[in-house]
C-alpha cells in the first residue's frame, strides 16, 4: 500500500486541518513536536519521506482519541498505522522499550517449527478441559513473567485469576499449548507480514480446538481477534472479553461475592473501551461486588486518558508525564485501587510509579490490579 | 542429521574470552569452524535482544562468554550477565528452544583451551540437537 | 377557475416566519387570496427570536413587527396561526387542503392579550421560544409582540383527579395551584395565590378543620393531602411582611364593618381592594374576635395573626378597637354615615350551667376563661380544674388551664367519647398532655367551703335514645351522684350571639338569637344592613365565617354599585372517584404516605404558650405537595385559575380540534429552520457546563424582552461576563453530525460578540473559526469593523474540548492554534456554541405536502439552476431556510422569488 492508498482508505483528504485532533490528543499536551494535524497535512502534501522519516509518526497511542471525535471522519490511528508500514518497508520502526525484546519475541514465534513450554505454570488446582468449548486466551503473559519481574507483576496471576473465576463458574476451559503472539503490537507498528503469519498459526490452532467461544483477559489480543482477523483469517468463533464474559455470567449463575471493603477507580483500556466500545460491562462487574465503591476519575469512559504507550514503542518522557497525570487522576478519586482491565495497562503504570517523578510533582502511588484478580478474591471461600 | 553444521555466535569480552578465543589461535588449538565471534567491551553489556536477534536471524546457539566473578574491568559485568541470562533462559525455555543453544562460561585470558573446548562441545551437542526451530529469518527467505 | 372568497384565486403558504410573511404580503398586493398557515400561536418566525440582525445591526423585532402587522391586517390574508397543514390532495391549480387548527382552551374572539390570567397561572413550564433559558406558564402569550396576541392553553393531558378539595372549601380556594408553586418552592407566589381567595392563609393552615383533606382525591388511594399544614408552608418559609400592596382605584363609598373577626375583616379585606372605604369597628381592646380571644395562642401564636391583619390594614381598612356599638354609638347612627353596614360580631356569649352553686367564685365560663387569658388578664386557676364540656372550646380550656398551672384537669362530659363534637386528635392531644375526661358524667351543684369552691357534685350518666340532634340522650342514673374535689370549674357549654343593639332598626332575629339573612347574599331584612358569621349561623368554623364575610363584600359591592344582588352561582359537590379510576390511579400512582408534621413535644408544649404544630421545614413541605395528584401531570393542570381571572370569560376548557378545507392554486413552503440537537457533541460539554450556551440562547439574552431583560448574565453566578468565547461549527460541517455548512454562523457570532460590547463595552470576544464565510454584501465589512472597533479576535481552530475551571466555573477551551500548531487552553468566562441550523419539515409534513427531501432533509429542488425554488410537486414552491442554508435577506429574496412562481403557476404558466 502506497500513501495514496492509505490517503484514499482512511478519508484523509477530507481533513479541513481544524486541529480538533492535535487540541485532544493526550501526547500532543505534553509533546510539542507531534501533531497528528501535521501529520495528515505533510501527508496531503504528498511529503511522504518526511512522514516515514520523522521518528514521532510512532509516538501516536492509538488511542482512538481523536477519530470519533473528527469532524472529517479521518480514520487518523488507521492512517497511522498503514504510513508505519511504509516506514517499516524504509527501516523506521521506531524507537523500541525493552530493547525490542518483546518486538523479537512476537517475530520469533511466527516460526513454526517451535514447540512452546507456555503451560507449565498451570498447576492441579485449576481444571482445564480438552473437550471445552470455550477456549482461555493466555496470551503474552508466560513472557512477561520474566520480563517485568522486576515491577512485581504477574501477569500470570491475572490468567491464574481468570481460570479461578470460570472453574467457580462450573467451566473448564481450554487452553492452546502452543498459542502464537496475537500480532497487535506487530500489527500497530507496521509490521504486517509478522502479523499476518501469527494470524494464520493462531487461526489454524483455533480451528483444529474447535471451540465455540475464546475469552480474553487481555483487550490487546481481543481487539485484535475481533477486528483485526477478520480481515486476513477466519477463525469460526466468537471472541468476548473477560469482563463481558463476567457481565453476562453473573446475572445466570447467581455467583455469590464475599464482601470487600475497598473504594476503587477503573482504567478504560483504549482498547476495550474507545476501539471496542466496552465501558459497562467492567463497571457491571465492579458495581456488583458488595463493598466496593467506585469511583471515577475526572476523565473516565469515552473520554479517559490512555495509559501512555502503546505497542512498547516510543516510550519516553512526554509518556512518563502523561502516565503520571494519570495517576494523579487515579489518587485524586481518593480510591485504595487503581482496576484496570488490561495487563498492557498496568505494566505502564507500574513502571511509571518506579518513576519518583519531579520534586515539586512527585509520580503518585496508587495499588494497582487487574479486574480479574479483585473478581477472584471476591469470590474465593470465605 | 547428517552433515548438518550448527551456527553458533559468540558473545565475547574484550578483556578476557575474546583474548581467550585469539590465545587459542595463536596457540594452534584446534576448535571447529561454527562459530561467530562478536566482540563485545563487557560480558555485562549483552542485552538479552542481541541474543534473540542472533537466534531469529538463524543462530543454532549462542555463547556468552567473559571474565570470571572478580576479573570485570567493570567490577561486576558477570552479575549483569548472569542476571540477563537467567532471563533470557526463561524466556527461551517458555519458547519451547532447548536449554543447551544458550551457553554461559566465564574463561579467562589465559584459558584458550577451555574456549576451544566449549565451542567443541557447543558443536557436538547441537549436531545432535539438531537446527534450531527460531530460525525466523531463513524461513522467511525460503 | 376560482377558488378562493369573492371568487378570487387563492394560495396557501405554510410557515409565519419572515419568508412566508413577505410572500405573502407579495401574493396579497398581486389581489391573490392568501391563507398563511403557522404551527405556533404566533406569526414571525425564528426572527422574532433575534435580538439584532447583520450585517446592520438593525433591531428585529423593529424590521419584523411592521411585516406581521401586515400581514395580520392585509385584507387578502387569512391567518391561521396554531394551525398544522393535515392534508393536501389535487394538483395545481386545484389543490384541496385540510388545515387542523389545535385547540387554545382560549376563545380568541374573546381575549383580549391582557395576561392576567398568565399572572394567576402556577405552572411553569420551560419557554420554548426563549430557548429553554426563561419560563413561561401553562397559559401564556407566545411572546410580547405577538400576533395576533391571543393567550394559548398548554394543555397536554386530563388532570388525574377531580379537585375535589377546590370545591369543599367554603372559599374555592385553589388548592392543586398553590400545592403545584409549594412543590417548586415558589412560596411567595403560593401565598397570594391562596391570598386570593382567603385573606388569612397562615391562620387557616393552622386552624381550619380542613373539609378539602375529607374530599381529596388521593385519600381514596393512600392518605390524602395534609393540605392544612401546607396552607401556612408559604408564610413559614417566606416573610409576609414583605408582599407588596396593590394600587387600587378608590371608590366614594363608605363601609363600616362591626366586628373584626375572620367574617368581618374578611369582608374589609374584600371591599378594600374593591376600592370602598372601609372601617372595623371592634368592642375588644385588639382584633381578630374568636381567632385573638378564642383560640389559644399554643395553637395560633399572635404575632402571625397580627401579621395578616396587618396586611389587611395595608390596604386601607381602617379597624377602630375597643369600640362597642349599642354601647359607644348606635347602629342608627352608622347606618346614616356609612353607605353600607356588614354586621359580623360573632358569638361571643357564654351559656350558664343552671345548677345550684354556679355563682361561687371559682366558677368560671368557657369562652370568657379563654378570652381573658387570652388577652393577659389575670385569671385564678387552682390546682384542681374541672372542665365541663365535650366541644373544642372544652379541650382548649383544659390545655389552657393546663399552661396557667393546674396540676389536674379533668373533662366532665355527659355522653361517652364517640358523641364528642371535639376533633379527635384534639382529643388525643389533650389526653397525651395528662387531662382526664371523666365520659357519661354531668354536675348537679357545687359546694363550698371558706366561700371557695371545693368540691363539684356530679352523677353519673347512661345512654338512651337518640333526641333531636341525633345523638343518644344521656339520662341520669340514680344513686350514682358523687363529687370530684375542685378548687377550679370552667364551664364551657357553648357560645351564643349577643344581638340586642340591631333591635332599634328592626333587624328581623331567629328563635336563638341570631340575626336572620338571605343565605345566598348575607342581606337582611333592613336594606343596606349586611350580616355575617357566627352571630348569623351560631358558633361555626373560621372558614365558614370568612366565606360569609366574602359573599357579604361581594353584595355590598353589589349593592354600592346601584346592581342587584346576584348571588355566586353555587358549587358543585365535591367529587369521588369511580372505583375503575381508583384501580387506574393506583397504578399510575405508587403509594406514598403522608410527611408527618412535627409537633413540640408533650414534655415541652405544656410549660407555655409555645406553638405546638412546627409546620413542615421546605423539603418536607415540598414533598407533601408533590404528593398532589393534579400536580404531576406535564402542562396545564386545569385548577381554572385562569377562569376565575379571566374578565372576557374566554377560557374555554373543552375546546377541540377544527378542520378547515380550503381550495388554493398553488402552494409555498416556508417553514424556516430548526436548530440541531447538539447533545451528542460531549466534548464542548453543553448542558453539564453552566456556562455554555447556545448562539440562540445568547440572542435570548440579549434582547430586552427576553427573559432577562437584555442582561447578559451567565448561569452560574448571575455576573455579566467581559471575556466571551464563540465557537463556530458546532454540528455543521461535521461528517457525523451536519456535513454543510449552516451558513450565517460565522456572521451571527460577530454580531453577538458586537452585542456583547454594546451591553458592556469593553468585552473582549474570541471566536475560534474554520475559515470566516463572509460572503455577502458589506460583510467582510463588517468583520473588520468587529475587529476593529469591537474588540473581537479571530483564532483558526476548532477546540477540541472545553474543561472547567473549578474554581469560579469558567469553561477552558483546548485547541489547536493552527496558524502556529501549538496546542493552547483559553479560559473564558462564557462560551457561545454555533449551534448547527436545520431545516424545519418533519418527514410526514413532506408527505402530506407531496415534496420530496434531500438527504441533509431540505426540500428538494431538482432543477437548481433554471427553477430553484421549484419542489419535486408542480404547484408547490419553497423558500428560507427550508430550502437551503440562507440568512435573512437572501430568504425574502426567495420569498419574492416564490410568491412570483406561485403566481405564475396561478396563470396557467410552467
Amino acid at each position: 500500500m502506497n500513501l495514496e492508498d492509505i490517503i484514499q482508505k482512511t478519508k484523509t483528504y477530507y481533513c479541513l486541518e481544524c486541529g480538533k485532533c492535535t487540541s485532544i490528543c493526550p501526547v500532543a499536551r505534553y509533546d510539542s513536536g507531534f501533531s497528528p494535524r501535521m501529520i495528515i497535512e505533510h501527508a496531503l502534501l504528498g511529503f511522504e519521506d518526511d512522514l516515514v522519516q520523522n521518528k514521532k509518526l510512532f509516538s501516536c497511542l492509538t488511542c482512538y482519541t481523536c477519530q470519533p471525535e473528527c469532524p472529517s471522519d479521518v480514520d487518523f490511528p488507521v492512517f497511522v498505522r498503514e504510513a508505519r508500514s511504509i516506514a517499516q518497508d524504509n527501516g523506521q520502526y521506531g524507537i523500541c522499550a525493552h530493547s525490542g525484546q518483546l518486538q523479537s519475541l512476537a517475530r520469533l514465534m511466527t516460526s513454526p517449527a517451535i514447540k512452546q513450554n507456555r503451560l507449565e505454570w498451570l498447576s492441579k488446582e485449576y481444571r482445564v478441559s480438552e473437550d471445552s468449548d470455550v477456549l482461555l486466551w493466555v496470551g503474552c503473559a508466560p513472557y512477561f513473567e520474566p520480563i517485568f519481574e522486576d515491577l512485581e507483576f504477574s501477569a500470570l496471576d491475572i490468567i491464574r485469576a481468570s481460570l479461578k473465576i470460570m472453574n467457580l463458574l462450573g467451566i473448564e476451559p481450554k487452553l492452546l499449548p502452543n498459542e502464537r503472539c496475537c500480532g497487535h503490537d506487530a500489527l500497530w507498528t507496521g509490521d504486517v507480514e509478522t502479523f499476518k503469519r501469527l494470524a494464520e498459526h493462531n487461526a489454524t490452532q483455533i480451528k483444529e480446538a474447535k471451540v465455540k467461544k475464546i475469552v480474553f483477559s487481555c483487550p490487546e489480543g481481543y481487539r485484535t481477534f475481533k477486528l483485526d482477523y477478520p480481515n486476513h483469517v477466519d477463525l469460526g468463533c466468537e471472541v468476548q472479553h473477560l469482563s463481558e464474559f463476567l457481565a453476562e455470567k453473573m446475572g445466570q449463575n447467581g455467583l455469590k461475592f464475599k464482601e470487600i471493603k475497598k473504594k476503587v477507580t477503573y482504567q478504560d483500556p483504549c482498547r476495550l473501551g474507545r476501539h471496542l466500545g466496552v465501558y459497562d460491562a467492567p463497571r457491571k462487574v465492579l458495581e456488583s461486588i458488595p463493598g466496593i465503591e467506585l469511583i471515577e476519575m475526572k476523565h473516565s469512559g469515552r473520554e479517559s486518558i490512555c495509559c501512555g504507550t502503546s505497542a512498547f514503542t516510543n516510550c519516553d518522557s512526554y509518556s512518563n508525564l502523561l502516565r503520571a497525570e494519570r495517576l494523579s487522576e487515579a489518587a485524586a478519586t481518593g480510591a485504595d485501587v487503581l482496576i484496570t482491565a488490561c495487563p498492557k495497562c498496568q505494566t505502564h503504570f507500574r513502571c511509571a510509579m518506579t518513576d519518583k517523578g519531579e520534586e515539586h510533582r512527585p509520580t503518585p502511588k496508587i495499588e494497582i490490579m487487574d479486574l480479574a484478580n479483585l473478581v477472584a478474591d471476591a469470590i474465593g471461600e470465605e | 542429521m547428517a552433515g548438518f553444521e550448527p551456527q553458533i555466535i559468540a558473545f565475547c569480552c574484550n578483556w578476557c574470552t575474546y583474548a581467550a578465543a585469539d590465545l587459542a589461535g595463536t596457540s594452534r588449538v584446534q576448535y571447529p569452524a561454527n562459530v561467530r565471534i562478536v566482540r563485545v567491551m563487557c560480558s555485562g553489556m549483552v542485552n538479552p535482544i542481541y541474543v534473540l536477534k542472533a537466534f531469529e536471524g538463524g543462530a543454532d546457539g549462542v555463547l556468552i562468554a567473559g571474565c570470571h566473578l572478580t576479573d570485570c574491568h567493570y567490577i561486576d559485568g558477570p552479575v549483569k550477565c548472569d542476571a540477563a541470562v537467567d532471563k533470557l533462559r526463561k524466556m527461551l525455555h517458555v519458547l519451547g528452544l532447548e536449554d543447551e543453544r544458550l551457553r554461559r562460561e566465564m574463561i579467562s585470558t589465559s584459558e584458550g583451551v577451555v574456549f576451544a573446548r566449549v565451542i567443541k562441545e557447543m558443536v557436538e551437542q547441537l549436531k545432535k540437537s539438531g537446527p534450531s526451530p527460531l530460525k525466523v529469518k531463513m524461513e522467511a527467505l525460503a | 377557475m376560482t377558488n378562493g372568497e369573492n371568487g378570487r384565486k387563492s394560495v396557501l403558504v405554510v410557515g409565519g416566519g419572515i419568508a412566508g410573511m413577505q410572500s405573502s404580503i407579495d401574493l396579497a398586493n398581486m389581489g391573490f387570496q392568501v391563507y398563511l398557515v403557522e404551527k405556533a400561536p404566533s406569526i414571525g418566525g425564528r426572527m422574532a427570536q433575534l435580538d439584532k440582525t447583520f450585517p446592520t445591526n438593525d433591531c428585529a423585532m423593529c424590521i419584523l413587527a411592521p411585516k406581521m402587522m401586515e400581514a395580520n391586517s392585509h385584507p387578502n390574508i387569512d391567518l391561521l396561526t396554531y394551525s398544522e397543514v393535515e392534508k393536501v390532495s389535487g394538483e395545481v391549480g386545484k389543490f384541496e387542503v385540510k388545515i387542523r387548527k389545535k385547540p387554545a382552551f382560549v376563545d380568541w374572539d374573546k381575549c383580549t392579550g391582557c395576561g392576567l390570567c398568565v399572572e394567576g397561572c402556577p405552572v411553569t413550564i420551560p419557554n420554548e421560544f426563549d430557548v429553554g433559558v426563561g419560563t413561561r406558564k401553562a397559559i401564556y402569550i407566545f411572546f410580547a409582540q405577538a400576533v395576533p396576541k391571543k393567550c394559548v392553553i398548554d394543555k397536554r393531558e386530563d388532570r388525574p383527579c377531580k379537585a375535589a378539595c377546590i370545591d369543599a372549601c367554603p372559599v374555592h380556594t385553589n388548592v392543586p395551584g398553590y400545592l403545584k408553586l409549594i412543590a417548586e418552592g415558589e412560596f411567595k407566589a403560593a401565598y397570594k395565590l391562596i391570598r386570593e381567595t382567603n385573606p388569612f392563609p397562615a391562620v387557616v393552615g393552622r386552624v381550619c378543620y380542613a373539609p378539602c383533606e375529607k374530599a381529596c382525591n388521593r385519600g381514596e388511594l393512600d392518605e390524602p393531602l395534609c393540605i392544612r399544614d401546607l396552607k401556612r408552608v408559604p408564610s413559614d418559609q417566606w416573610n409576609i411582611e414583605e408582599l407588596e400592596v396593590p394600587v387600587v382605584a378608590k371608590t366614594d363609598k363608605k363601609v363600616a364593618v362591626i366586628g373584626a373577626g375572620p367574617a368581618g375583616l374578611a369582608a374589609a379585606n374584600d371591599l378594600a381592594l374593591k376600592g370602598h372605604s372601609v372601617t372595623v369597628l371592634e368592642a375588644l381592646p385588639e382584633p381578630g374576635g374568636m381567632l385573638r380571644v378564642g383560640i389559644p395562642e399554643y395553637r395560633l401564636p399572635n404575632g402571625i395573626l397580627r401579621q395578616e391583619i396587618g396586611y389587611i390594614e395595608k390596604l386601607g381598612v381602617d379597624i377602630k378597637t375597643g369600640v362597642q356599638v349599642g354601647r359607644d354609638i348606635t347602629l342608627k347612627k352608622l347606618k346614616e354615615d356609612y353607605d353600607a353596614v356588614f354586621l359580623a360580631v360573632g358569638a361571643h356569649g357564654g351559656m350558664r350551667l343552671g345548677v345550684e352553686g354556679e355563682d361561687i367564685p371559682g366558677v368560671m365560663e368557657g369562652i370568657g376563661f379563654l378570652r381573658a387569658a387570652s388577652l393577659g388578664q389575670k385569671v385564678n386557676v387552682g390546682k384542681q380544674v374541672a372542665v365541663i364540656g365535650g366541644g373544642n372550646t372544652a379541650i382548649d380550656c383544659a390545655c389552657t388551664a393546663m399552661r396557667l398551672g393546674a396540676k389536674e384537669v379533668t373533662i366532665v362530659y355527659r355522653r361517652s367519647r364517640a358523641e364528642m363534637p371535639a376533633s379527635a386528635e384534639e382529643v388525643t392531644a389533650a389526653e397525651k398532655e395528662g387531662i382526664k375526661i371523666e365520659f357519661l358524667t354531668t354536675p348537679i351543684g357545687f359546694s363550698a367551703r371558706n366561700k371557695k369552691l371545693a368540691g363539684m357534685e356530679c352523677v353519673r350518666m347512661k345512654l338512651g335514645e337518640p333526641d333531636a340532634s341525633g345523638r343518644p340522650r344521656p339520662i341520669p342514673i340514680e344513686g350514682s351522684e358523687f363529687t370530684i374535689p375542685v378548687d377550679t370549674v370552667i364551664a364551657a357549654l357553648g357560645q351564643v350571639a349577643e344581638t340586642d343593639f340591631v333591635e332599634e332598626l328592626g333587624v328581623s332575629l331567629s328563635k336563638r338569637g341570631t340575626i336572620e339573612t338571605d343565605p345566598k347574599t348575607g342581606a337582611t331584612n333592613v336594606e343596606g344592613l349586611f350580616a355575617g358569621g357566627d352571630v348569623v349561623t351560631g358558633p361555626a368554623y373560621v372558614i365558614d365565617a370568612i366565606a360569609a364575610g366574602k359573599k357579604a363584600a361581594r353584595s355590598i359591592d353589589q349593592y354600592l354599585n346601584g346592581q342587584a344582588l346576584e348571588p355566586e352561582e353555587p358549587a358543585k359537590e365535591p367529587e369521588k372517584f369511580s372505583k375503575e379510576e381508583i384501580e387506574d390511579r393506583k397504578k399510575r400512582f405508587p403509594a406514598r404516605d403522608r410527611v408527618k408534621v412535627r409537633e413540640e413535644p408533650v414534655k415541652k408544649r405544656v410549660q407555655d404558650f409555645r406553638e405546638v404544630a412546627l409546620g413542615y421545614s421546605v423539603e418536607e413541605g415540598r414533598e407533601e405537595a408533590s404528593r398532589c395528584l393534579a400536580g404531576q401531570i406535564e402542562g396545564c393542570i386545569e385548577c381554572r385559575e385562569c377562569e376565575r381571572r379571566c374578565e372576557p370569560d374566554a377560557i374555554v376548557y373543552t375546546m377541540k380540534d377544527e378542520t378547515i378545507e380550503l381550495d388554493v392554486s398553488a402552494i409555498i413552503v416556508a417553514t424556516g429552520l430548526g436548530l440541531y440537537d447538539i447533545s451528542p457533541l460531549t466534548e464542548y460539554g453543553y448542558g453539564k457546563i453552566k456556562n455554555v450556551i447556545t448562539a440562540m440562547e445568547f440572542e435570548r439574552l440579549t434582547a430586552a424582552s427576553g427573559p432577562t431583560m437584555g442582561e447578559l448574565r451567565r448561569a452560574s453566578d448571575g455576573r455579566i461576563p467581559e471575556n466571551i468565547a464563540f465557537i463556530q461549527c458546532v454540528g455543521s460541517r461535521d461528517h457525523r453530525h451536519k456535513v454543510y455548512c449552516s451558513s450565517v454562523c460565522c456572521m451571527h457570532a460577530t454580531k453577538e460578540a458586537m452585542l456583547a460590547y454594546e451591553h458592556r463595552p469593553g468585552t473582549k470576544s474570541t471566536i475560534f473559526y474554520m475559515d470566516m464565510r463572509a460572503v455577502g454584501k458589506r460583510f467582510q465589512e463588517y468583520i473588520l469593523r468587529a475587529k476593529k472597533d469591537y474588540n473581537v479576535t479571530y483564532i483558526r481552530g476548532r477546540p477540541g474540548r472545553i474543561e472547567v475551571n473549578p474554581e469560579n466555573e469558567n469553561p477552558i477551551i483546548w485547541y489547536e492554534e493552527t496558524t502556529s500548531g501549538e496546542v493552547k487552553k483559553f479560559e473564558a468566562e462564557l462560551v457561545v456554541l454555533a449551534q448547527a441550523m436545520v431545516p424545519q419539515i418533519s418527514e410526514e409534513l413532506a408527505r402530506t405536502l407531496g415534496v420530496e427531501l434531500d438527504e441533509e432533509g431540505f426540500v428538494k429542488t431538482p432543477d437548481k439552476l433554471l427553477r430553484p425554488l421549484d419542489t419535486t410537486r408542480p404547484g408547490i414552491f419553497a423558500c428560507g431556510y427550508v430550502h437551503s442554508p440562507r440568512d435573512i435577506p437572501d430568504s425574502v429574496t426567495q420569498a419574492s422569488g416564490a410568491a412570483g412562481r406561485a403566481a405564475e403557476a396561478i396563470a396557467g404558466g410552467k
